[in-house]
C-alpha cells in the first residue's frame, strides 16, 4: 500500500464525515474546520505521492546545540510578545547565533 | 552483565556522549524520547501533588486546606498538566523511541526537529508553571481556557498569560513531534517494510500522528487569538464569539484525547499478542478500524458543546456513538488475541488487561454523556469527571505503565522487580476505583465539578472520603513504583535483547540499542518478523 494512499483514504474520511455535518446544518466554522482537515490531508497526499523517491537520509549529527539554541531563542522570541523588547532582543541574538551555527554544521563533511 | 555494566549501560542511555552537552543537544532519537518521558514524568509529579491536594480540600465540606482562588488555580494546572505536559508527551515519546525501531530506520526524520521539540514542550512547561511566581497566581480559568471566563476582566494578571504561552510552546513542541513521526513511517522505513508489515503501535502511532497534524495548529491560532483578545479585545466579543472559541478548543480538546489513547492502544496491543505468545489476531481489521476511529475522533469535538445549544447536537451525538463501531473491533481482535493463546500474567500483561478492563467502563459511560439526552443530566457534573478519568487513568494511564513494564528492558537493558510491579498493579487498581467510581455517584446525584466545597446537607462527604482515600492509595501505588525503578538500578538483572519473546524489531536489537539502532535486520515478511523466525525454527526442527 503507498503512503499516499493512507492519507488519501483518511481525507477521504473526513471528507464523508465534512459533507454530512454539511447535510446536518453544522454552521460555517465547524464544516470549515474540518473540511479544512480533510483538504489539508488531500494537499499532503497529493505531495507525498509527488515525491516518488525514497526520503533522504537526514545528515545531522549526533549532537546539535546550535538545534538546542534555536528552539530557545525562537521560544524566547515567542514570550518576548508578552515580557518585553528586551526579550525578543536577546532572543533574536541567539537565534542568529543558532542558525551561523547550523550553518556550520550543515558545511562540515 | 554485573551491577556496573548494568548502571553504565542507563547511563550511557541518558548522558553519553557529551556528557551536559549531549543531555542537551544530543539528536538521536532515543535519547530525545527519554529525555521527553522523564520530563514527562516530573510534571506528572506535579500535576500530581496538585490532585491530591484538591482531593484533601474535598474530603470533607467546608474549605479547609485552600481557597477558592486557589482550588481554581490547582484544578486548571492539574488538568493543563496532564494533558499539555504528561500524557501527551509521554504518548508521542514512546512513539519517537520505537517507531524507527520498529520501522528498521537507524535514526528518526528531522532529528535536529525532535530535539527542538523537546526544547519547545520544556519551555513551555516551565512557563506554564511560571505563572504560580506572578502576583495573581497560575491561569485558573480551567485546563480549555474557556472565554469570556479566561479574558483580561474575568481572570486579570500575567498568570493566564504565562499559562496561554506555555499551552502554544508545549503544543508546538508536540506538533514538531507528531510530524517527524509521521514522516518516518511513511518515508523512511528500511527496504522491505511496507506498510501493512508494520506492527500495531507503529500504525497507531502513524494514525497519532495526524490527528496530532491537522489538530494541534488549530489550538496554537486559539491560543494566539485568545492572547490577543486579553490585550485588546475585539475577536471573541461578538454574541456567537464565545461559541467560536469553543469550536476552535475542542478541535483540538477531542481529538487531543485520542492522542492521549491510541499509542496506548498500540502497546496494549503488543503486550497482548506478545504475552499470550500469538500473532495479533485481526491485524487488518485493526488498521482499518484505526484509520475510522481517528476519523470519526475528529468529527465529534462538539458533544462537549450539547448544552449550549449552538451545535449540531443530532450531527454530533451520531459521530459520538458511532466510536463504538472501531472501538469494538479494537475489543474484539484484543480478545480474539488472547483467545486460545498461552497467557503469561507479567506484570505489563497485568496492566495491558487493567487498561482494557477499566477503560470499558469509561467508554460505556462515554455512551451517556454522548448522548445528548443524558448529556444535559450529567453536564458539568462529577459524572464527567469520573469518565473522563476512567478513559484517562484508567485506561491511558493503565496503558502507558503497560508500555513502560514491556519496554523498561529495552530501553536500560535492565528488568524491573516483577513482584514489586504485581504490588503496583494491585494498588493501582484498587487506588483507581476508589477515587473514581464513586465519583459516578455524586455525579448523578448532581455534585458540580470545578467547586471546592460542597453543601454538607448533600451527604456527599462520604463518597467524597472515599475518593480521597483512593487518591492517597494512587499516590501510595506511585511511590511503589519508583521504588520499583530504584531497586532495579541499584542492583540491577540483565534483560538481554529479548526477554519476553517479542515480535517485532525492536527485539531484534540489543538493549538498549546501539546509536543507529541495528546492525543487521533480520528478514521481514510480516508485522511478527521475529515470531516468523520462531515458526521458521520450530517447523525445522519438527516442533508444533
Amino acid at each position: 500500500m503507498p503512503a499516499w494512499l493512507v492519507l488519501l483514504a483518511w481525507s477521504a474520511l473526513l471528507t464523508f464525515n465534512a459533507t454530512v455535518l454539511i447535510a446536518f446544518d453544522g454552521g460555517t466554522l465547524p464544516v470549515a474546520l474540518l473540511g479544512g482537515a480533510a483538504a489539508a490531508t488531500a494537499v499532503l497526499a497529493v505531495v507525498l505521492a509527488a515525491l516518488r523517491t525514497a526520503g533522504a537520509r537526514d545528515a545531522a549529527p549526533g549532537l546539535s546545540p546550535p538545534t538546542a539554541l534555536a528552539a530557545i531563542g525562537a521560544a524566547g522570541l515567542v514570550l518576548g510578545a508578552e515580557l518585553g523588547t528586551w526579550l525578543v532582543l536577546i532572543s533574536a541574538g541567539l537565534l542568529a547565533v543558532a542558525l551561523a551555527g547550523l550553518a556550520h554544521e550543515a558545511r562540515r563533511p | 552483565m554485573g551491577a556496573r555494566e548494568g548502571r553504565h549501560a542507563l547511563s550511557s542511555a541518558a548522558l553519553a556522549p557529551g556528557g551536559v552537552i549531549g543531555l542537551v543537544g544530543s539528536t538521536d532519537h532515543k535519547r530525545i524520547a527519554v529525555r521527553a518521558a522523564v520530563t514527562a514524568a516530573a510534571f506528572f509529579a506535579a500535576g500530581g501533588v496538585l490532585a491530591l491536594v484538591m482531593r484533601a480540600e474535598l474530603a470533607q465540606p467546608g474549605l479547609q486546606v485552600v481557597s477558592t482562588g486557589a482550588y481554581n488555580a490547582l484544578f486548571t494546572m492539574h488538568g493543563s498538566t496532564m494533558i499539555y505536559l504528561f500524557v501527551t508527551p509521554f504518548a508521542l515519546a514512546l512513539g519517537l523511541y520505537f517507531v524507527p525501531l520498529q520501522a528498521g530506520a537507524p535514526q528518526i526524520a528531522g532529528p535536529r526537529w525532535a530535539l527542538a521539540g523537546w526544547w519547545l514542550y520544556l519551555l513551555g512547561g516551565l512557563v506554564m508553571y511560571a505563572g504560580f511566581l506572578t502576583r495573581g497566581g497560575a491561569a485558573a480559568a480551567t485546563w480549555a481556557g474557556f472565554d469570556p471566563l479566561s479574558d483580561a476582566v474575568n481572570t486579570p494578571g500575567q498568570g493566564m498569560d504565562y499559562w496561554i504561552f506555555g499551552v502554544v510552546l508545549a503544543t508546538a513542541g508536540e506538533l514538531i513531534w507528531g510530524a517527524c513521526l509521521l514522516a518516518t513511517l511513511l518515508r523512511r522505513r528500511a527496504p522491505g517494510i511496507t506498510l501493512l508489515r508494520l506492527p500495531v503501535f507503529s500504525w497507531a502511532m502513524l494514525v497519532t500522528s495526524l490527528m496530532v497534524l491537522f489538530a494541534f495548529p488549530v489550538l496554537i491560532a486559539a491560543m494566539a487569538l485568545l492572547w490577543v483578545e486579553r490585550q485588546w479585545g475585539g475577536v471573541f466579543t461578538a454574541p456567537d464569539g464565545p461559541v467560536a472559541y469553543q469550536h476552535l478548543f475542542w478541535f483540538y480538546g477531542h481529538p487531543v484525547v485520542y492522542v492521549m489513547f491510541f499509542p496506548f492502544v498500540g502497546a496494549v496491543a503488543e503486550a497482548v499478542a506478545i504475552f499470550s505468545g500469538r500473532r495479533f489476531f485481526g491485524y487488518h481489521a485493526m488498521v482499518g478500524s484505526l484509520l475510522l476511529f481517528t476519523s470519526l475522533s475528529m468529527s465529534v469535538w462538539a458533544h462537549h458543546m450539547f448544552a449550549i445549544d449552538e451545535v449540531a447536537v443530532k450531527y454530533f451525538s451520531l459521530t459520538s456513538i458511532a466510536l463504538v463501531v472501531p472501538a469494538g473491533v479494537e475489543y474484539f481482535d484484543m480478545a480474539a488475541t488472547m483467545w486460545g493463546g498461552v497467557i503469561r500474567f507479567a506484570t505489563p500483561m497485568l496492566f495491558a488487561l487493567g487498561f482494557l478492563i477499566q477503560f470499558l467502563v469509561g467508554g460505556l459511560t462515554g455512551i451517556f454523556v454522548g448522548s445528548s439526552v443524558l448529556d444535559y443530566h450529567v453536564n458539568n457534573s462529577y459524572f464527567v469527571v469520573a469518565h473522563f478519568h476512567y478513559t484517562l487513568f484508567g485506561g491511558s494511564f493503565f496503558g502507558l505503565l503497560c508500555a513502560v513494564y514491556l519496554w523498561w528492558p529495552k530501553v536500560t537493558g535492565t528488568l524491573l522487580r516483577e513482584g514489586i510491579g504485581r504490588v503496583h498493579f494491585a494498588l493501582s487498581v484498587l487506588g483507581a476505583n476508589l477515587t473514581f467510581f464513586p465519583m459516578f455517584f455524586l455525579g448523578r446525584d448532581g455534585m458540580t465539578r470545578r467547586v471546592a466545597d460542597y453543601p454538607a446537607a448533600e451527604h456527599w462527604g462520604t463518597l467524597n472520603a472515599v475518593a480521597s482515600a483512593g487518591a492517597a492509595l494512587i499516590a501510595l501505588s506511585l511511590v511503589v513504583f519508583v521504588v520499583n525503578v530504584a531497586v532495579s538500578l541499584a542492583r540491577p538483572r540483565p534483560a538481554g535483547d529479548d526477554p519476553w519473546g517479542g515480535h517485532s524489531l525492536e527485539w531484534a536489537t540489543t538493549s538498549p540499542p546501539p546509536p543507529r539502532n541495528f546492525v543487521a535486520l533480520p528478514p521481514v515478511r510480516s508485522p511478527d518478523p521475529l515470531y516468523d523466525l520462531l515458526e521458521r525454527q520450530a517447523a525445522l526442527e519438527g516442533r508444533p
